[in-house]
């Protein structure tokens, strides 16, 4: 579930934990995302612009030097079935909201290599956040 | 509107009608030069034409090899013979009387821009380098269809009628010439001319040739790249439908001219591929919203029933079609290129947005429209989007640029994937092949059997946007919509080469051509003027480039049978292998 992603994303100490836990919170997005993109007509560009962010975001964290090798399997975190667009759209971008300060903090505190790859991941769940912003908002910091 | 190669050839022609009704004044040097920059302007036109072997001398409609070759010899020597008269005349010479010389001018200027714009076809800016990747790309829709059979015959049909129509108004200019340099240049210019024009059977032939056969020449377009104009404030649905036209044309010019560099360009990575995919998509699915919303107003409106039956038509493909661009973005969650901080954006990845945004704000019922959630709207009522018959023509033309568009940078992005995959340069994140966790590295080499997952994909993304821009380019042509142009190039595609048998091959740029009517030249240059003397010296330098005209043509095609590849643009050959 998207909610336990969140705490251990909340709960990650260390950059390598938590470049481990953002990886996967951007993958329960992309699925989230890929798999809410064809419900709603209206919402198509939406769901498909969100798992293209979660996948740079992915991708970005991917290319910090301090990430395990290899991660392995990842059990990306979902919507629980049965959820509305509402609580999807809630859900994505609070945990866009919260991926980009972490990340952004986590940029802080590294050197070069990783501080690239996090504030671009950052970049990525921000927009994230943005898209799923009913008031077209983020809400992030700067 | 479009504009198409008529657009040039068509005041060109007037302008020659109109010389040539000019029968008073002197023909001084200044005549001569801008007659030899029509001549000139004609024959850079059959330079283009494909390997002469290529067209089919057996072939009613066809273009013989050998005429094209004569035709071309013919007019470059004409038209050297006159610029060299004006150049010796020099720039004091002075300026020209003859009422002629203003429409020759006029007519080289049409010919010559008609013909650049075929080659690059960028808004006409400050003057700066020409890449030779532009040229490529600005080639693309003269070179798929300029080695179709109808076009080469109607181009050749074209000229040969200018030709036949300048000779003898030449040749009637030496009479009044005001010096003897330029009598002579003029004397030599409509022999040259009168072998350019060809056998009386031979215009027959042209004069026969199939209406539309013609009508395919004209309509080939010429599309200005225009600037970029990035949708900012709320447009108008006129507005938005020129911004698409706009739009597209660029992204249809920046994906054909990255394409021959996709192997090694940094902008050619998942990054990008990734960003056209979702936009494609998207671009597709606002599509086919607005078709199905067009569909339906057209049966509101009880209009044209073969209208509004295409347009059903077009909305169903576009229903099938956009699912699979989609699963060209699904598919690239799996695959990547690389480190993502060192990727460059493409120009179309850089620009396609704005095909995403116009798309939507024709398609949802809001005209601030955006993919994030805030700006979502429903689709548009069929009554706003398209009030009356125009307003579903100029809707219809630009969801018609858009599926061309998406077509080519399908094609293109499909072969440079093709390329990067061939390559090594595809990866999959480790932990995704859901294998032994423990592989020491984050990334591996795309496997071969994915790569054939990740091209299968295209391929039928490809396929069905092939379909789709098929429907439109019907649609259009049948009903005269401004975007009609669009489809010259798949209505009259060029010749594909069939199975080749291994054959070794020779260097056809080693072969020299001599040079045209050395026969000719030389009794010139004896100051021969007895006629049938000087035919029979043009007979002999016609047979001459024949025979070197066929031989070229051979050696084509046995240096065709051993590359195995047809002398085409590549991209336009991948175009075809997804129509």
């Amino acid at each position: 579930m998207l909610e336990e992603t969140e705490g251990a994303l909340r709960g990650a100490a260390g950059l390598p934990e938590l470049l481990a836990t953002s990886l996967a919170a951007f993958e329960g997005i992309r699925v989230t995302a890929r798999a809410w993109e064809d419900r709603v007509p209206e919402l198509v560009a939406t769901f498909m612009t969100v798992a293209d962010a979660a996948v740079e975001g992915r991708e970005a964290v991917a290319s910090a030097p301090s990430l395990a090798r290899a991660p392995g399997c990842l059990p990306p975190g979902r919507v629980a079935a049965g959820a509305d667009v509402p609580e999807v759209t809630g859900a994505l971008g609070a945990l866009g909201m919260l991926l980009s300060r972490r990340l952004a903090d986590g940029a802080a505190t590294t050197a070069a290599g990783d501080r690239g790859a996090c504030l671009a991941a950052a970049a990525a769940a921000r927009r994230i956040s943005a898209l799923m912003a009913s008031d077209g908002h983020d809400g992030c910091p700067g | 509107m479009t504009a198409v190669l008529g657009d040039f050839l068509g005041p060109a022609a007037e302008h020659i009608a109109r010389a040539t009704a000019c029968s008073d004044g002197q023909a001084d040097a200044g005549l001569a030069g801008e007659l030899g920059r029509v001549i000139a302007a004609l024959g850079r036109y059959l330079g283009d034409l494909a390997v002469p072997d290529e067209a089919r001398p057996d072939a009613p409609d066809s273009a013989s090899p050998l005429a094209t070759a004569r035709t071309r010899q013919a007019l470059r020597r004409s038209a050297l013979t006159l610029r060299q008269a004006a150049r010796t005349a020099g720039p004091a010479s002075p300026p020209a009387t003859h009422p002629a010389t203003g429409h020759l001018a006029a007519a080289a200027t049409q010919l010559a821009a008609g013909h650049d714009l075929l080659l690059d076809r960028r808004d006409p800016g400050p003057p700066g380098p020409r890449t030779s990747a532009s040229a490529r790309a600005g080639r693309f829709y003269w070179a798929a269809t300029a080695g179709s059979a109808p076009v080469a015959a109607a181009l050749l049909a074209e000229i040969t009628g200018h030709a036949r129509a300048l000779a003898p108004w030449t040749a009637q200019l030496t009479g009044a010439a005001a010096s003897d340099e330029t009598r002579a240049a003029l004397h030599d210019a409509a022999r040259w001319l009168y072998t350019a024009a060809g056998s009386a059977s031979a215009w027959q032939q042209h004069r026969s040739l199939p209406p539309g056969a013609r009508a395919a020449l004209y309509e080939i377009p010429v599309l200005l790249i225009p600037a970029r104009r990035p949708p900012g404030r709320p447009e108008t649905t006129g507005e938005l439908c020129d911004g698409i036209a706009g739009t597209a044309a660029r992204l249809r010019h920046a994906a054909v001219e990255l394409a021959p560099d996709a192997l090694t360009s940094p902008a050619a990575s998942a990054l990008s591929w990734r960003r056209h995919a979702r936009a494609t998509a998207i671009t597709t699915h606002a599509s086919y919203l607005i078709l199905r919303a067009l569909a339906a107003r057209a049966t509101q409106l009880g209009i044209d029933p073969a209208l509004r039956d295409q347009l059903i038509r077009a909305a169903r493909l576009s229903a099938a079609a956009w699912p699979a661009q989609r699963a060209t973005g699904h598919i690239w969650d799996r695959f990547t290129t690389g480190d993502p901080g060192h990727a460059q954006l493409t120009p179309v990845a850089a620009e396609i947005d704005d095909l995403v945004l116009r798309a939507g704000r024709l398609a949802y019922h809001n005209p601030g429209w955006a993919p994030g959630l805030a700006q979502a709207a429903p689709p548009r009522k069929p009554h706003r989007l398209a009030p009356a018959l125009r307003d579903i023509r100029s809707v219809a033309a630009a969801v018609h640029h858009a599926a061309d568009a998406i077509t080519i940078i399908g094609a293109a992005d499909r072969e440079a994937i093709e390329q990067a995959a061939q390559a090594g340069r595809v990866y999959m994140p480790a932990w995704t092949l859901a294998v032994d966790s423990d592989l020491p590295y984050r990334y591996v080499r795309c496997p071969p059997r994915h790569a054939r997952r990740l091209l299968t994909t295209y391929d039928n993304a490809n396929r069905s946007a092939a379909a789709l821009t098929a429907s439109l380019d019907e649609l259009a042509v049948s009903h005269d919509l401004s975007s009609a142009a669009l489809a010259a190039p798949r209505r009259n595609p060029a010749p594909r080469s069939g199975n080749q048998p291994d054959v070794p091959g020779t260097d056809l740029a080693a072969i020299s051509i001599p040079e045209a009517g050395q026969v000719g030249k030389m009794l010139h240059d004896l100051r021969i003027s007895e006629p049938t003397m000087l035919t029979r010296a043009d007979l002999a330098d016609a047979t001459a480039l024949d025979l070197i005209a066929e031989a070229t043509a051979q050696a084509s095609r046995r240096n065709d049978l051993s590359t195995g590849s047809p002398r085409r643009l590549h991209v336009g050959q991948s175009r075809g292998r997804t129509n």
